[in-house]
């Protein structure tokens, strides 16, 4: 019984990593541009074919993480200098244009790859797992959770000691007084779009050898579990997403192994729960960390 | 005297009402030029098109010879132009420290000596130093607001009622520190403290109805009851001062 449970938690935590990363970006981009990026699953879809394919094809575990991260970067900047600067500020037409983003980045990737599964393998040097006292431990996980951490770490250094971080919080909270201080806000929008951008790719070419299988529905499925990890969070709090996601996560794994078909349903009553309690969300906004 | 900033009849529009119908002000270097007027007649407006919040049309806006009309906010904070809002002045969530170094160029290699000047300036921020600036009182937030402004050095600054809703010893302060800075700076005030405005005002432009209707020096407006109560509507009280 205890084996399970640790099994099942280890499982979640893992999970939780990949929802993170994914949460971080759209919390950080909700933080300072106010825009909920519902495309933000194509990116993830994205990050994880490319990151497949390349490692399928040249065996570079590294480099296929680095074709996530920079697929990611690159559609985010295109998404945001080419579509959102012309919707900033109107909510209704930002939903609309990202949600339209997302089905076009899913469908588009099955054009080239069609919509079954498409293996995604473990690379060697990770593809191990250990059984301690009846837990299993599986190497990749605890290198998703690594991730993950390290991920979190980076963010909450970036913005809280260096000066791009002190200008993103200061336009978190006041974007008007930012530009009076002779310091671009566009500029930063595009930087902070195209970091949560890269983010989920990096996320998606995670999630592959996680899951052991990518399809082009993956980034709905991660879309809908990410809203749900910010909003229970708080909109805009980078804490929030690490305490949402691990929440959604550990859910997720327990709700799923004992009632399948619960596990959506599970997730979204906790958000509600935690809503009707905390409406502004776990940690709430104003504070980006 | 040299002007430092000229502003020509400016017109500005938010939504689809004319705020602005006709600004036109000259503002000398070293000088507190003070904007006067009744709610609503335009004052803020003004310093927000100055700033390129809003942009003028028509108008011209024209700092050192540079046109500043329909150039970007951050670029024209560039050009050496402070500015202090009325309301939403700092950063609630960064502390003291972070919003004076927050306002500081990247480049700036005298940061300990800039923020060091205005901790004399303003002693008040010295114990406030590691707090957000979202819990400091109505007066400390002002003194941090302006410090914020003052600590990049600008060539102009444009000061929008900063002694509102302050106690008259948090206005005196902050009249003071003006004062100060008369000999490094030029300043556009916008005040409804009438007081203040005529003890550290050099010039005075009143606008009303988003026209400018009077401009001249601050010692012939503040000597004159018939001209205070045509543009600003002020009774002289028994002792002479203007209420």
């Amino acid at each position: 019984m205890m084996s399970t449970f640790f099994t099942l938690a280890l499982d979640g935590i893992s999970n939780s990593a990949l929802y993170f990363l994914m949460a971080a970006g759209l919390t950080l981009i909700f933080g300072l541009l106010r825009v909920i990026n519902f495309a933000h699953g194509g990116l993830f879809v994205w990050g994880a074919y490319a990151a497949t394919f390349l490692y399928s094809a040249m065996h570079q575990f590294w480099l296929s993480l680095c074709a996530g991260i920079l697929i990611g970067g690159l559609l985010g900047w295109l998404l945001e200098r080419g579509l959102l600067t012309a919707v900033y500020g109107d909510g209704n037409q930002q939903l609309l244009l990202t949600m339209g983003v997302l089905i076009l980045l899913s469908e588009l990737i099955e054009i080239p790859f069609g919509r079954d599964p498409v293996l995604a393998t473990v690379p060697p040097i990770l593809h191990h797992s250990w059984v301690i006292d009846h837990v299993t431990i599986v190497a990749y996980s605890l290198f998703t959770i690594g991730m993950g951490a390290c991920i979190f770490g980076i963010l909450v250094y970036l913005l809280q000691k260096t000066r791009v971080g002190l200008i993103i919080r200061a336009g978190v909270n006041n974007q008007s007084l930012v530009e009076a201080r002779g310091i671009p806000i566009r500029r930063l929008f595009t930087i902070v779009f195209l970091l949560g951008a890269a983010l989920a790719g990096f996320a998606g070419a995670l999630a592959g050898p996680y899951y052991g299988s990518i399809t082009p529905s993956m980034g709905m499925d991660m879309q809908l579990n990410a809203f749900i990890t910010v909003v229970l969070g708080g909109l805009g709090s980078l804490s929030g997403s690490l305490i949402g996601s691990l929440l959604i996560g550990l859910t997720t794994s327990f709700v799923s192994y004992y009632t399948p078909s619960f596990a959506v349903l599970a997730n979204v009553l906790l958000m509600t729960l935690v809503l009707l309690v905390r409406p502004q969300g776990l940690f709430g906004e104003g504070e980006i960390v | 005297m040299k002007a430092l900033l000229e502003v020509e009849n400016l017109h500005t529009k938010i939504g689809q009402f004319s705020i602005l119908q006709g600004v036109s002000l000259s503002v000398c270097e070293h000088t507190i030029h003070v904007l006067l007027g009744r709610n609503g007649a335009g004052k803020t407006t003004t310093l927000r098109t100055m700033m390129g919040y809003l942009r003028p049309v028509p108008g011209i806006i024209r700092f050192e010879d540079q046109e500043l009309t329909g150039i970007a906010t951050f670029r024209i904070a560039r050009y050496g132009i402070g500015y202090m809002p009325e309301d939403h002045n700092l950063f609630a969530n960064l502390t003291v420290e972070e919003n004076l170094l927050l306002s500081l160029p990247k480049q700036d290699t005298h940061v300990r000596s800039q923020i060091a000047k205005m901790l004399d300036l303003f002693p008040d921020l010295r114990v406030a130093w590691r707090r957000p600036a979202g819990t400091l009182s109505g007066g400390q937030r002002q003194m941090l607001a302006l410090a914020s402004v003052l600590v990049s050095k600008p060539r102009l600054l444009l000061v929008d009622e900063p002694s509102k809703g302050l106690s008259p010893r948090f206005v005196e302060r902050i009249g003071d520190a003006l004062e100060q800075l008369r000999s490094e700076t030029t300043i556009v005030l916008v005040e409804q403290n009438f007081y203040l405005a005529k003890r550290i005002g050099d010039y005075v432009t009143v606008l009303d109805e988003g026209h400018t209707v009077y401009s001249g020096e601050m010692q012939s407006f503040a000597a004159s009851d018939e001209l205070q109560k045509r543009y600003l509507g002020l009774q002289t009280d028994k002792k002479g001062g203007a209420k």
